[in-house]
């Protein structure tokens, strides 16, 4: 795969994911406008109210402003999925998608998420190290940094796990289950009631997410196993516990992880 | 110039990698002044998902007003989140209000035990507490919803959490604010 083929999946599958995010937040229009949930006088960056562009960040994260953001993102990745990479059309579209994501990231101190972070992380390289510049190794590099954090992530996250007595206890399952944020009936009565399965599964999350990072020295046939059984875990999340985005935020790092992991494995 | 530029990509993307993997570590972040600079420019990602100490419960925003006679009125709800619907896995508008509770709550936590850790007094805690972003966050939160009578001057509000079991649901109070005028 080239890197151009990466990028490009890259852009497609967290532009599904901006697409998503921007019309649930115009379906959240009313919570933006004065006060609303995310009136931005209240919830809004500090560091930005404070900058001397805070006339034009006020204007940028008023309702109106977040509703433009959110339609250009729609409109953007829309113009993406229509043109052919490497024309005029599909940078400006792709430039385009992915100045509003980041517009809208920094709108707020609170209420952002992993799956933020990590659609963040993955548009702005692929900004800097693809749509800016046309230079192999720099494309390379971007490349290795989405693929490495995204092992980071689930490193990370299982090693955090493995340190928590209410994770390997098997506690956690059955307490984040049978909450109504994040649970439904069905869990509330099945992981409250059944201790062997919230350790099982408690320590299931544990082992495959500290082993999936090394899925990148496996044979490219393995790689794709390990992103497949990555992408089982976030869509069995969002199917259990409603969390949407975080399937197309880490899908969206797959593409490199996989390059880095076939890189590897083949030279 | 290309080398020059390749360099450059490597020592900022190579960098940026090491800072996150040191911002994982809880000691790191809460002693490295650098490395919250960094940390304020939202670059430097947590990927400790719902661990060490996991959310095991529903945080509850409550509030009631009070009219000019004094006459207090009964606890609502602000609804935050819903219940699981089948369409949550691809589209889940609501999860973001309660996100943004949680948060908020979070921040008014760590500002409540951080002051009892330094025996300060209630007091100047509660003061603390009340000038936080955080306590702003859910004051506004409240008060974007409608006045229960049109005699409502005051409001007041208080957070619960909810957690639930084989025995059935246990309510924790968090905290109660005082009285705000609308």
């Amino acid at each position: 795969m080239e890197p151009e083929t990466v990028y490009h999946y890259t852009l497609v599958i967290a532009g599904v994911g901006v697409a998503i995010k921007s019309l649930e937040t115009l379906a959240l229009r009313r919570e933006y406008q004065a006060r609303g949930v995310f009136d931005y006088t209240i919830v809004g960056n500090d560091a930005l109210a404070g900058s001397p562009f805070a006339p034009l960040f006020t204007r940028l994260y008023s309702w109106k402003g977040v509703a433009t953001l959110s339609i250009v993102g729609v409109i953007t990745f829309s113009g993406l999925m229509v043109s052919d990479p490497g024309t005029a059309a599909y940078t400006v579209a792709a430039t385009l998608m992915i100045a509003s994501s980041i517009a809208i990231y920094y709108r707020q101190a609170f209420g952002l998420d992993g799956a933020d972070q990590m659609t963040f992380l993955v548009l702005i390289t692929t900004l800097f190290c693809f749509i800016v510049s046309s230079v192999a190794a720099i494309r390379a590099i971007g490349i290795w940094f989405i693929a490495l954090q995204l092992a980071l992530a689930y490193f990370v996250s299982g090693a955090a796990k493995l340190v928590s007595k209410e994770w390997r206890s098997g506690t956690a399952i059955s307490g984040i289950l049978s909450t109504y944020t994040y649970g439904t009936g069905l869990t509330r009565k099945l992981f409250t009631r059944n201790s062997w399965l919230c350790v099982a599964l408690c320590w299931s999350v544990i082992v495959v997410e500290m082993l999936l990072p090394f899925g990148l020295f496996l044979e490219p046939v393995g790689v794709a196993a390990t992103l497949g059984v990555a992408f089982a875990m976030h869509v069995s999340i969002a199917v259990v516990m409603g969390l949407n985005d975080f399937v197309w935020a880490f899908a969206a790092a797959f593409p490199s992880f996989y390059y880095v992991g076939t890189w590897l494995s083949l030279g | 110039m290309t080398l020059f530029l390749t360099v450059i990509y490597g020592v900022i993307f190579g960098a940026w990698f090491l800072l996150t993997i040191l911002w994982q570590v809880d000691p790191i972040r809460k002693r490295s002044p650098l490395l919250r600079v960094f940390s304020a420019f939202h670059v430097l990602p947590i990927w400790t998902f719902f661990a060490p100490r996991p959310g095991m419960s529903d945080t509850h925003v409550l509030y009631r007003d009070k009219t000019l006679d004094g006459d207090v009125g009964p606890w609502g709800e602000v609804d935050l989140g819903e219940e699981r619907k089948r369409t949550h896995w691809l589209w889940n508008p609501r999860k973001r209000l309660d996100k943004m509770a949680v948060d908020a709550l979070s921040e008014v936590k760590t500002i409540k035990n951080a002051g009892v850790e330094a025996d300060t007094d209630e007091e100047t805690i509660q003061h603390q507490v009340k000038l936080s972003k955080g306590y702003l966050v859910l004051m506004n939160i409240v008060f974007s919803r409608a006045k229960a009578t049109r005699a409502s001057v005051r409001r007041q509000f208080a957070v619960v959490d909810a957690t639930h079991s084989a025995d059935g649901r246990t309510v924790l109070p968090i905290f109660f604010s005082p009285f705000h005028d609308f």
